[in-house]
């Protein structure tokens, strides 16, 4: 499974009920939040080696996120949680 | 676990909030959302909260969690344990106090959230017996 806790992405999605504010942003993937109907325990994902044993991450998952401040150099402490299928190249870390 | 509390979590990002609700589900507790502090300061001021620990977002569109948690506590005690992005000292920096309650920051693990959420009961009992 690829590393998907702490991989840095860009968002790419176009929906404006989802999150436009991330538009080109790239943003940094700090834990899953898992679709469909998990166990409660297993909803809230934040780290590699929890998620590989559910699976790993599936594109209809949603990721919380924090994105690049570039003017400040750093990461945001604000999050946000995009759908996985609005991370360009999602295909690489999904499974 | 060996208690299971009444808890409150007011998150107005509703992806996070349930998050935060069945990671605390899945420890035994019984937990319920709102999106709205100002639900939490209703429910305070009609005393039907009935919550033992309030677990609230720092940072929500209209008002901050020590400024809600402060508003519920003027109509009865309550353990309160805040979440945020943010670390302590950058929401320092910004005028908001967090060190009054016990403080989680996100991405959160369960196993802190656990610890807060008994420490936050623990204090909670501390001052009722105080004040009794």
């Amino acid at each position: 499974m690829s590393k998907v806790i702490g991989a840095t992405i860009k968002y790419i999605g176009t929906d404006p009920s989802e999150h436009p504010y991330l538009a080109g942003c790239n943003v940094r993937i700090v834990a899953v939040l898992r679709a469909g109907d998990p166990d409660d325990a297993d909803h809230y994902v934040t780290d590699d080696d929890h998620l590989a044993r559910l699976g790993g991450l599936t594109a209809g998952d949603r990721v919380e996120v924090q994105p690049w401040l570039a003017k400040e150099g750093r990461f945001s402490f604000v999050g946000s949680d995009p759908r996985v299928c609005d991370l360009e190249g999602f295909e690489t870390l999904v499974g | 676990m060996s208690i299971a509390l009444r808890i409150l979590v007011c998150d107005d990002d509703p992806v996070i909030g349930r998050a935060i609700l069945r990671t605390l589900a899945a420890l035994g507790h019984q937990v319920s959302l709102v999106t709205d502090p100002n639900v939490v300061v209703d429910r305070a001021r009609r005393s039907t909260l009935a919550t033992d620990v309030l677990v609230v977002d720092v940072m929500m569109n209209d008002t901050d969690g020590p400024a809600l948690a402060r508003d519920v506590m003027r109509h009865g005690a309550i353990g309160v344990v805040f979440v945020s992005g943010f670390d302590p000292d950058s929401l320092r920096d910004r005028g908001i106090d967090t060190d009054a309650w016990p403080f989680v920051q996100k991405p959160f693990s369960r196993a802190a959230l656990e610890a807060a959420v008994v420490e936050a009961w623990a204090r909670r009992k501390a001052s009722a017996v105080v004040g009794a």
